[in-house]
């Protein structure tokens, strides 16, 4: 089969088969092209409902169940540290694990540092919002129509009750976007895998219909190591696929690893053509790393106003804290899960952790009992976040150690100034869910890295940035972007929409090129 | 859930038969597989008309597949999976050669693994499934002249365990568990005594139960047997009201 496969010669390739190139090569498939998807995972079995795995170690069994098989390492200055990211790696990438939040950012998220205007960008979220089946209620604070967004079904008790209490502070709240067609049996896999064609993500609305087409191949457990080409066109991508060293050919490559990955292999790619990597001659690639970071928090709604019996709060968006006093703050929703026990439990222990006595075994054991007290008398919590938008920094980076090209490396450092809007942002928060108790969950700032971006931002101007507006890389002819790596700012929303939609634009643009 | 049968290996001895004969009663297909024809053919004649009989020995991986695409073609996929114990000489290990061990071995062991195997094709299709694992105890404390099958039927047990390893967390609704039909050590001689057909009825029962949280779990007779947790937590526990309690089946 992968012979086969490997024979053919198709008009792209497209590296990573998450949501950016899910959707990427399905509007290329759509428009005539053939595409070969590579994809470093496994597509796995389409009833999976495999969570997230976060803590387990093993790589080979991180791979079997979709996640990134190795820990990143992030220096924040204090020396480097790894974590397991929220990362999927497998057919439809992280998106098929996340909780299909689909938000548009605001005209000014687009207007005020993008090089595509959010005018422009009108018709591809219309679209990306068709396509991805996105339900939701129109946000009441914006103007801009949404004629594709579907009606959410009927609010539970407590999200009513959630949205009543915050009415009455003087908040507009509204029912969030998600990507959900809920089919008969939904089981609204938020953080999960689908069984499903119900969640709409990168393998879902992606790569499935691109392979349905009839037109699209994939290879999965296919490890791009590098990019080969010269000063103006690539030539080649160079994988390990079944133990094998080898190139693959093809008119068009895109890159759609992710924002962390994207640039570890521009930069792993340097050759005489390309000293400091392919892409890299303005030392751009990389740098402007940004995240969210989550400000995590519960809120009890008034007993007798939500019961909890009847599952989480999952629906509930806010905008109101977009821009205070003039700082960028981010948009707060619900995480759908409830704050049972065990989340209590983790939050205690996390607050204990930061002292050497309650990193004991004996501390974490004890640490339930509080836990088991503070869930029996404020009853189920609800589970909220809010995203606080991170500005591009050059000193944040992806970094690659020669030694170890496969390994995800991160510089990254929390400036006083996100430090300062934070705490406006709690603030916020704080005010805006007055009655409902809000209790912070994290007190440390909180990267997300699922929400990683601007490695290789978009721009005008070569000096200035790594792609340009189509998201072709400055100065070759044929390799483009299409994933969150060419986000200019980072927006006060969840990235996946705007992703997605990009996508499709550029996926357009190329098909249009081509014919 | 769906309509497909229930495949019952070993179907031909004592406890495979009652169970079969247990499960048909309840109103569920069965599809019995076993080496001799004559013995299936009397399972058939006590089961009644929802019971299927496949001659295979499951030791030959050849077989078990065509026995499997046979029972697909014939009743439709495996919807629930129950695995027996082999009947295996007792043989002092003086006597044992290496090959008498290995063929042992091989029929226990690589026949679960093949139906297992043969089952989770369809399961993992449908996301959903049910594999009930029957082995014994008899490898933690192994009587004389049992080496061969003291050491299959507790490598089944570990079988299980990394059965339900490797599909928890990605298929939560097949459900796969180990059950020990009696207590401390199964006698099962093919008399059809009481204690012979209450096992059966307790491991039918067991079979049809489809709670995903069974995934992993331990049965002995009625019993689901509960892993011993240190005493420090097992006293946290205690306060919290949170200690595990194992189920029994009525």
């Amino acid at each position: 089969m992968s012979g086969g496969i490997l024979d053919h010669r198709f008009d792209a390739i497209v590296v990573g088969a998450g949501m950016g190139g899910g959707v990427l090569g399905r509007t290329l498939t759509e428009r005539g092209l053939s595409v070969l998807f590579l994809e470093k995972g496994r597509s796995g079995w389409r009833r999976e409902e495999t969570g997230l795995d976060l803590t387990s170690e093993d790589p080979v069994a991180r791979l079997m169940f979709g996640a990134w098989p190795d820990p990143i390492e992030i220096d924040d200055g204090g020396g480097p540290r790894s974590m397991y990211a929220p990362l999927g790696c497998g057919v439809g990438g992280s998106s098929v694990f996340f909780a299909a939040t689909l938000e548009r950012p605001e005209r000014h998220d687009l207007d005020d540092g993008w090089p595509v205007s959010y005018e422009e960008m009108g018709p591809w979220y219309d679209q990306a919002e068709r396509i991805l089946h996105v339900r939701g209620e129109p946000d009441p604070l914006s103007d801009v129509p949404c004629p594709n967004l579907q009606a959410a079904p009927p609010s539970t008790a407590a999200d009513a009750a959630i949205m009543g209490q915050l009415r009455r502070n003087g908040q507009h709240p509204y029912r969030l976007h998600v990507a959900l067609r809920y089919v008969p049996g939904c089981a609204e896999c938020l953080g999960r895998k689908c069984p499903r064609t119900c969640k709409m993500d990168g393998r879902s609305a992606g790569v499935e219909p691109a392979l349905a087409t009839g037109r699209a191949a994939l290879l999965e457990e296919c490890e791009v190591l590098r990019l080969v080409g010269g000063p103006t066109r690539i030539s080649a991508v160079e994988v390990l696929h079944g133990g094998e060293v080898r190139r693959l050919t093809a008119p068009r490559i895109i890159l759609a690893a992710g924002a962390l990955s994207t640039p570890r292999l521009l930069i792993a790619s340097a050759s005489e053509a390309w000293p400091q990597g392919c892409g890299n001659g303005g030392d751009l690639v990389g740098r402007n790393l940004m995240v969210h970071l989550n400000e995590m928090f519960a809120v009890w709604p008034r007993r007798g106003d939500a019961t909890g019996a009847e599952g989480p709060s999952r629906a509930v968006a806010l905008r109101d804290l977009m821009i205070r006093d003039g700082h960028r703050l981010g948009m707060v929703q619900s995480l759908g899960v409830d704050a049972r026990e065990p989340e209590i439990l983790h939050a205690f222990r996390q607050r204990m952790s930061r002292h050497a006595l309650g990193r004991t075994r004996l501390a974490r054991e004890w640490a339930r009992v509080p836990a088991k007290a503070a869930s029996r008398v404020l009853g189920t919590a609800k589970l909220f976040v809010g995203l606080l938008e991170d500005h591009p920094d050059p000193a944040n980076r992806i970094v690659v150690d020669p030694g170890r090209p496969g390994q995800i490396i991160c510089r990254y450092h929390i400036p006083e100034e996100l430090q300062a809007r934070r705490r406006l942002f709690r603030r916020g928060i704080r005010q805006a869910f007055r009655n409902l108790h809000p209790l912070f969950l994290n007190h440390a700032a909180e990267p997300n890295w699922g929400h990683s971006c601007g490695t290789a931002r978009m721009g005008r101007d070569p000096a200035t940035s790594v792609v340009d507006p189509t998201c072709r890389v400055h100065g070759l002819e044929n390799l483009w972007i299409a994933d969150t790596s060419v986000f200019p700012t980072s927006m006060g929303v969840n990235p996946s929409l705007t992703l997605a939609a990009n996508a499709l634009r550029v996926g357009s643009i190329i098909a249009g090129k081509a014919s | 859930m769906t309509t497909g049968p229930a495949v019952v290996t070993g179907a031909d001895g004592a406890l495979g038969r009652a169970i079969a004969i247990e499960l048909c009663a309840m109103g569920r297909r069965v599809v019995g597989l076993g080496r001799r024809q004559p013995d299936l053919d009397a399972t058939a004649a006590r089961a009644g008309e929802l019971f299927l009989g496949i001659a295979c020995d499951i030791a030959d991986p050849a077989e078990t597949r065509h026995a499997f695409s046979e029972l697909r073609r014939q009743v439709g996929p495996a919807e629930i999976l129950i695995t027996s114990p082999v009947e295996a000489p007792r043989r002092d290990i003086l006597d044992e050669t290496a090959e008498s061990f290995t063929a042992t071995v091989v029929a226990q062991l690589g026949g679960v693994m093949a139906c297992t195997h043969e089952a989770l094709v369809d399961m993992v299709e449908r996301g959903e499934g049910r594999i009930m694992h029957i082995g014994s105890l008899a490898d933690l404390d192994p009587v004389p002249a049992s080496s061969a099958l003291a050491v299959a039927t507790g490598a089944v047990r570990i079988f299980s365990r990394t059965v339900v390893a490797d599909l928890a967390s990605r298929f939560p609704r097949i459900v796969v568990n180990h059950w020990v039909p009696g207590d401390p050590t199964p006698r099962i001689d093919g008399s059809e005594g009481m204690d012979a057909a209450q096992m059966a009825r307790w491991g039918a029962k067991l079979a049809l139960m489809r709670d995903p949280s069974l995934t992993g779990s331990l049965w002995n007779g009625h019993r689901e047997m509960v892993r011993q947790v240190p005493l420090r937590r097992r006293i946290v526990l205690r306060l919290l009201g949170r200690q595990r309690i194992g189920r029994v089946i009525t």
